[in-house]
């Protein structure tokens, strides 16, 4: 009896205790995505594409790092607050390092992209859907990977090239360099992919998606950089006789590029679509630039950072509409208009974002309606025109048609059509056609992050800065500079990186 | 019937108390009726007492009051007992009344200790254990229990970070700092389940202990590596029901403010000074005399006054507490109800925080075999504070200058935002405590049941379960405020926007859902002198978070605060869960010889869903072992009159730690990257972390080495312990993860941390006449130090380096002051191109240039030691109580406001005005510059120049008691009434300058580095009473 009361209770506390051992060890993750699982349906195959977009549309890419840095190490921008951050003080003096701040965001950002950007390419094929669709969507990731990489190899030179979805870090962990000659070739490859694969245009009007036109124009822009003007005269030309395909024009007021309540815009080749009032995570939807070159305690409530460098504004003539349009030397400051020379910063500003972010921007325009420009029409005519001097040896009737075309858009003012710019006269020798060409996606294209890329590629990384009359002196601009320094951090996880970019 | 009736005193009062009841029928005739009131030294109410007769097993136990009665003959003895206190004996001998106090034992044989899933005898104990008792704790007043641990059980580090009410930002550390990628964080348990210590009421805690050891943690393996604490409450005790009440309120002010010049000509002089050296010549950038004038010769100091920001920001505020309890029990069941209230008005403006607390405590023996209990904690918080944070808050405060006061002098109402166009002022502290705000309101319940079965004589069954549910709801507000200039306009315009981070009110509810339950077996044998004691269980438990968040842009009107109040235009949301589990097995086998020689083994098998299929299970062994000496024969009897106790402890053992991310091995997608398409947010997702497969437990060893000595019959006692504690296989994320993979870094075990130190408690008991005296005195030294890491890794000041204190101090070395150009031309070349006035940093590699490479290692990352003495004495109805705590040898980098002048254009402290000029060039302190001049960048370069002296010894807490006696109260019908004064952070010895040296640690876990402004601890004198009915 007594022996059997025991065994029972032993018994009861055995199925106690398994009650208990019934907790799941293995959760499942709620709302956040298991890979496993993924990559099933169409829908997932388009988030993964999206979640490239993610970071290029972020305040550490096209919403300020990125765009900032390419415009300090131009010679067109300048800073006027000189209490901001001093690794940007450093980039804008030629005075950084390999543990700049800025750079290695920069290129942190880039390879999470093209992370994101493997995971579709090397993801997507598995998804059972439209072969069409399936087939842009992966040549939507390809290009994406290949404008990561495009500033990637234009800023550092070689780089680490990672062309898959990296499952095995120990495979990547000690690689060396890739030549960036090799980085272009993928790059091209890539786009190439794109343009058989995208399709025309996007519905409605759709720029901040990248159609055929946009892989094409990327191509150009990458050949020029190749100095293949064959190639890059070739591409530029397919884009703009297909322009109509694609929903390609220049606008008619220079003016209205930068309303960001406008929109879509058919100048638009490829754009990046930040939408104000409403802050994604991680940095994601994310843009600072129009504080970043608003004007410090002046309604607008900008911070005064980026600023046209001092000898910009004389250069460019009085008058050209685009002076007007593209810097800002007056503001209200509590409600009256008052000149630059009596702001905190005594600086002529840059006009192109701070005016017009959008309605659903902060009182200090972040977070606005913007949507940058990665490619626009008119550099698309102008890349035509200086390709073609160039392949051909001198300019052609194309070529005049071309960049006449942007001029002549510019003489167009609300106020009436001016006479400033004339068409250029055809008869230019090749030295005079590039010189003009050169000046024109100076003034055209003024501020908009092409600056330093085009300096670089034309080799006048030194002369641009410590020549007589420069539109920033930097006396301590060096050959080297042309590329920046790999970052440290990196270097000291992978000294296969080594030997580090000359100079630094 | 299996098991016979307890006998034993103690264990079972209930049948002691039923058998006083049915006592008077037999005894009547020859029996007198004895009643009385059994107290402490302190004058206070002693229940649970036995009250026996000597030689007979009958007998009885006092109530709450303390208040006996007993029927016994004239010629019997009255046996007082209770744990803890010196048996007494007193013969009847006629009285009818015999009041007692009750003296505390000097023998702690007896002492019972709470450890893992049980207690234990202390003299038992084998293993590194602290406790304390809720009585010693809640001398001082806290709205968070978790302030009240600091200084009271050695090897527990207790650094409070902040005075805030609500957010006292209190820091636990056991043993150092054990890991610098999973959670340092001890384990808290309350009533045998995970809990919160915050969340309690400070007045429901019985007591406290901390394991620290591997042999006494190890049996809470998976999560015991740093440490566990265990919390119990107070249940009743059997008696009348005793209704008491307990108020308290305290006058709280900053425990310590920097002498900050707002007198407005000295502060613009100096301004115009530091502008001067700043190389700014630009009148409009300048006082001009007119201003100074207009200030010097102000005949209307409201428009020009001298306006003390400090004082319109730190206020003197008084903070009361209310706790109402219940407590009783009768056949067999007791209960305690505590509900407390604490409204907690903040010093610093726009800060406040109102707890409410409702503590329920059941447990009740159903028969002789089963009882049954249950602990249900409710609380709710109500915290509001500025939306910025409290040290936001305090440097806008010392970015203001004293020309202009926080609202325009005309009487509109009008924020100001600055006096003159070239001021730069942060954000309007007042405009932003007034206006833009976070409320969090904080709902926690804990409750938890268990059921005690005794199976067989020795052999028990106890199973407990619980369910921990908090609930977080948090309204960020953030109103468009217009500031205006100081003398504007009544039409004028606004000169800014007051920056509150955006616009908007953003919601975020979190919640937590936590149930735990454990069943286990305990085993008790005595066969002749071995003694045995087994116990077994297992527990399971899962945890599940939800946060879900929306937030809208536009508000037509400031006061309409929800979501629905806002333009729909603009809106955004997010939600995620998380969800983790842990499955349990552990034991523990106790067997000692004679209680003489101890022995004890701890394990526990731990599985966490936080790692791979693989990889999930692990083990935590230890080990302990004791030797009381002083029971040997060898030891003899004369010795024993000097010292009656030695016991000697050694333990070793295995500990883990699974605190670090929830998917750490699992490759997870988040699809938290939206990117616009179209004018709405079109979902994004992509793998963020790199997943790594191989992940395991991270694992602390820890070898202890203990002694613990008796003096004089334990009228003094010491507890000293050694220990080496060496964490490995830390799991962290990777150093040596390049970004070029394109996914965030995995965490993965990598490098080892050496905690190595000694605690030494001290304890003292006197009675001079009618004075009872203890003496307290606690120290620990703890040196740590990185065995492995990889590659040093700098950040900011500070340096990780094998074989240092993770995190050390890495800076130049401050030199002194250069005070000519000949001084400048002879010296290595600085970094910042030197002046007159200007710091001077040492060239220590000796390249004659002063660069990154001449940083050197300070020390100071960790105190040396801390310590603590306490001191009661208690002399008729009055008590006395003064509580000592110190820390020695940290140092602190302080930086920006309040320290560096004129950051933001603010005011400077005092000192300042002997800063180097031309005229003053044996100024005591460098030359002062406006923000991002070079004498200001000179000056904030990080070096020893702003480290400072952390050390300080400080009066935490002094009291002094009267219970007004008995006679005179018991007419009103009350039992007890207890007055007192006390005084919170009276007196602080400290070099550390203006502010105070008590603040928190660094979120990184080494040196502590940081801004010079972190919200002051408090100075409270309190008042309070207690009264029981």
């Amino acid at each position: 009896m007594k022996k059997i009361t025991i065994y029972r209770i032993i018994l009861t506390t055995l199925c106690f205790t398994s009650l208990f051992s019934c907790t799941k060890l293995n959760e499942e993750p709620v709302s956040i995505l298991d890979p496993k699982q993924y990559f099933k349906t169409e829908a997932d195959a388009e988030a993964s594409v999206m979640g490239i977009y993610g970071l290029l549309a972020n305040a550490d890419f096209y919403g300020r790092r990125l765009t900032m840095v390419l415009q300090l190490l131009g010679d067109d921008i300048d800073i006027a607050d000189i209490g901001t951050q001093s690794s940007r003080i450093q980039l804008n003096s030629f005075t950084h390092d390999a543990s700049n701040q800025d750079l290695l965001a920069v290129w942190k950002t880039a390879y999470l992209g093209i992370g994101a950007a493997n995971a579709a390419i090397d993801g997507i094929p598995a998804v059972t859907m439209n072969e069409t669709k399936k087939s842009a969507l992966i040549a939507e990731a390809r290009l994406l990977r290949a404008l990561y990489y495009y500033h990637l190899v234009q800023l550092f030179g070689d780089i680490p090239y990672i062309g898959e979805f990296v499952s095995d870090p120990s495979k990547v962990i000690a690689i060396s360099k890739t030549p960036a000659a090799k980085v272009y070739d993928n790059i091209i490859a890539d786009c190439e992919y794109a343009v058989a694969n995208l399709p025309d245009t996007h519905a409605n009007n759709n720029k901040a998606r990248p159609s055929k036109g946009a892989a094409q124009t990327l191509l150009a822009s990458v050949y020029m950089v190749l100095k293949k003007w064959d190639d890059a005269a070739r591409m530029a030309e397919t884009v703009i006789n297909d322009a109509n395909k694609y929903q390609y024009a220049l606008v008619k007021d220079y003016n209205n590029l930068w309303d960001a309540d406008l929109g879509f815009q058919t100048e638009h080749v490829w754009v990046v679509d930040f939408l104000g009032g409403i802050t994604g995570e991680n940095s994601s939807n994310q843009d600072y630039t129009a504080p970043m070159t608003g004007v410090r305690d002046a309604d607008m409530l900008g911070w005064s950072v980026l600023v046209p460098s001092t000898g910009v504004y004389g250069s460019f003539s009085d008058q050209d509409y685009r002076k007007k349009i593209s810097f800002l030397t007056e503001t209200p400051i509590k409600g009256v208009m008052t000149p630059y020379q009596k702001w905190k910063w005594p600086r002529i500003h840059t006009a192109k974002w701070c005016l017009h972010p959008g309605t659903n921007a902060g009182a200090d325009g972040s977070d606005s309606d913007i949507k940058h420009v990665i490619f626009r029409y008119a550099e698309v005519l102008l890349m035509a025109a200086e390709a073609l001097n160039e392949s051909k040896g001198g300019p052609t009737e194309k070529a005049y048609t071309y960049i006449n075309a942007v001029r002549a858009r510019a003489r167009y003012t609300p106020q009436g059509v001016q006479n400033y710019p004339a068409d250029l006269a055809t008869g230019m020798s090749q030295t005079d056609f590039r010189k003009a060409v050169q000046e024109e996606r100076r003034v055209e294209l003024a501020f908009e992050w092409k600056r330093w890329y085009d300096i670089k590629r034309w080799g006048q990384v030194v002369d641009a800065f410590t020549r007589q009359g420069a539109y920033e002196s930097q006396p301590k601009v060096k050959d080297f500079h042309a590329l920046m320094p790999i970052p440290q951090d990196e270097i000291a996880r992978n000294t296969n990186l080594l030997p580090q970019n000359p100079g630094y | 019937m299996i098991a016979p009736i307890t006998k034993t005193v103690g264990k079972g009062l209930l049948l002691f108390s039923l058998m006083s009841m049915a006592a008077p029928q037999v005894f009547a005739q020859s029996q007198l009726k004895i009643s009385g009131k059994v107290t402490s030294p302190a004058g206070e109410p002693l229940a649970g007492v036995t009250v026996q007769i000597k030689g007979a097993k009958n007998g009885t136990v006092t109530d709450v009051s303390g208040n006996y009665q007993i029927l016994a003959k004239d010629i019997d003895v009255l046996i007082f007992s209770l744990v803890g206190r010196e048996k007494t004996e007193i013969a009847v001998d006629k009285k009818e009344h015999i009041n007692l106090v009750l003296q505390e034992s000097s023998s702690l044989m007896d002492e019972v200790v709470v450890v893992g899933y049980g207690t234990q005898k202390k003299s038992n104990l084998t293993g590194a254990v602290a406790a304390v008792d809720g009585k010693t704790l809640n001398k001082r007043i806290a709205t968070n229990p978790t302030q009240l641990l600091q200084g009271r059980m050695p090897g527990l580090r207790v650094t409070q970070g902040s005075g805030e009410a609500g957010n006292e930002n209190v820091n636990l550390q056991v043993r150092g700092l054990g890991s610098y990628g999973a959670s340092s964080a001890p384990l808290v348990i309350v009533d045998g389940i995970p809990g919160s210590l915050e969340n309690l009421n400070p007045q429901a805690i019985e007591n406290i202990t901390v394991l620290k050891d591997a042999a006494s943690a190890a049996i809470y393996g998976a999560r015991a590596a740093n440490g566990v604490i265990l919390v119990t409450t107070k249940q009743g005790k059997s008696g009348k029901a005793q209704l008491s009440y307990d108020y308290n309120v305290g006058i709280t002010k900053a425990s310590a403010l920097p002498d900050l010049v707002y007198n407005s000509v000295d502060y613009m002089t100096l301004y115009n000074q530091a502008a001067k050296n700043s190389g700014i010549t630009n009148a409009n950038s300048l006082f001009s005399q007119e201003m100074i004038d207009a200030y010097k010769n102000a005949t209307d100091k409201t428009l020009y006054p001298d306006f003390n920001w400090l004082d319109a920001v730190f206020k003197t505020v008084p903070v009361q507490t209310h706790n109402l309890s219940l407590s009783g029990g009768a056949n067999g069941t007791n209960y305690n109800v505590i509900l407390g209230y604490v409204y907690q008005p903040d010093i610093m403006i726009g800060t406040s925080f109102k707890k409410y607390n409702l503590q329920l405590n059941l447990n009740s023996k159903i028969n002789d075999r089963i009882s049954f209990g249950s602990s249900i904690t409710l609380n709710y918080g109500d915290r509001k504070y500025p939306r910025n944070g409290a040290e936001d808050q305090f440097l806008s405060t010392i970015s203001q200058s004293p020309l202009y006061g926080p609202v325009l002098p005309d009487g509109s109402g009008r924020y100001t935002s600055r006096a003159y166009p070239f001021q730069s002022p942060n954000k309007n502290p007042v405009a932003v405590a007034e206006n833009a705000f976070t409320r969090l309101n904080n709902y926690f319940m804990q409750g938890n049941i268990f059921v005690n079965v005794k199976l067989l004589e020795g052999l028990e069954w106890k199973t407990s379960g619980g369910l921990t549910y908090g609930f977080t709801k948090n309204y960020t507000n953030k109103p468009v405020i217009n500031q205006y200039m100081w003398q504007a306009k009544p039409d004028a315009l606004p000169a800014r926007q007051l920056d509150v981070g955006g616009q908007g009110l953003e919601v975020t509810d979190d919640n937590n859902v936590y149930p735990v339950g454990y069943t286990q077996l305990t085993y008790d044998k005595s066969v002749g002198d071995h003694n045995l004691k087994v116990l077994a269980g297992t527990q399971a438990e899962y945890n599940k978070t939800q946060k879900l968040f929306g937030s809208r842009l536009q508000f037509p009107n400031k006061d309409l605060l929800e979501l629905d109040g806002g333009g729909a235009g603009q809106q955004s949301n997010s939600g995620i869960t998380n969800e983790w589990s842990l499955r349990s097995y552990y034991g523990r086998l106790n067997y000692d010889y004679k209680g003489k020689y101890l022995l004890e083994g701890n394990a526990r098998y731990d599985a966490s869903s936080r790692f791979p299929e693989n990889r999930k299970w692990a083990f935590f062994p230890s080990v302990s072992a004791g030797w009381k000496i002083s029971d040997e024969a060898f030891f003899g009897e004369r010795l024993k009159e000097t010292v009656n106790e030695v016991k000697l402890r050694a333990s070793i053992g295995t500990l883990g730690n699974q605190n670090i991310g929830n998917y750490p091995y699992q490759t997870v997608y988040s699809s938290a990257f939206a990117y616009p398409f179209e004018e709405t947010l079109q979902q994004g997702a992509r793998q963020v972390a790199m997943a790594n497969e191989r992940i395991k437990w991270e694992s602390t060893k820890v070898l202890d080495f203990g002694i613990d000595l008796g003096f004089w019959n334990n009228k003094l006692t010491a507890s000293f312990d050694w220990y080496n504690k060496v964490t490995s296989d830390i799991l962290s994320s990777s150093t040596a993860f390049p970004s070029y993979i394109g996914l965030t870094a995995p965490t993965v075990n990598y490098g080892t941390l050496r905690n190595r130190g000694i605690e030494l408690g001290l304890q003292y008991r006197e009675k001079i006449g009618e004075v009872s005296l203890t003496l307290n005195g606690n120290i620990q030294a703890n040196r740590n130090k990185v065995i492995k890491y990889g590659a040093e890794r700098i950040s900011g000041n500070t340096i990780i380096r094998e074989g240092l204190p993770y995190g050390s101090f890495y800076l130049l070395e401050s030199v002194g002051i250069f005070r000519s150009k000949e001084e400048i031309a002879s010296s290595p070349k600085q970094q910042v191109p030197a002046q007159p006035g200007y710091l001077k940093f040492a060239d220590v590699d000796g390249d004659n240039k002063v660069d990154n490479n001449d940083r050197v290692v300070v020390p100071g990352a960790f105190p040396d030691f801390d310590y603590s003495f306490n001191a009661t004495a208690v002399w008729k109805n009055f008590d006395f109580t003064a509580f000592f705590f110190g820390s020695q040898g940290q140092k602190i980098f302080v930086s920006e406001w309040g320290i560096v002048p004129f950051r933001q254009g603010g005011t400077f402290t005092r000192e300042w005005m002997d800063a180097w000029t031309p005229e003053n060039p044996n100024a005591s302190l460098p030359i002062v510059g406006l923000d991002n001049s070079p004498a200001a960048n000179n000056v904030r370069t990080a070096s020893t120049f702003f480290l400072k002296d952390g050390s300080f010894l400080r009066l935490k807490n002094i009291q002094i008691g009267y219970s007004i006696p008995q006679n005179t109260l018991s007419k009103a019908g009350i039992s007890g009434l207890r007055v007192y004064f006390a005084a919170d952070n009276l007196v602080t010895f400290s070099k550390f300058p203006g502010l105070d040296p008590e603040r928190g640690v660094s979120s990184s876990g080494g040196a502590t580095s940081g801004r010079y402004v972190t919200h002051p601890q408090n100075k409270v004198f309190a008042f309070g009473a207690n009264i029981t009915f």
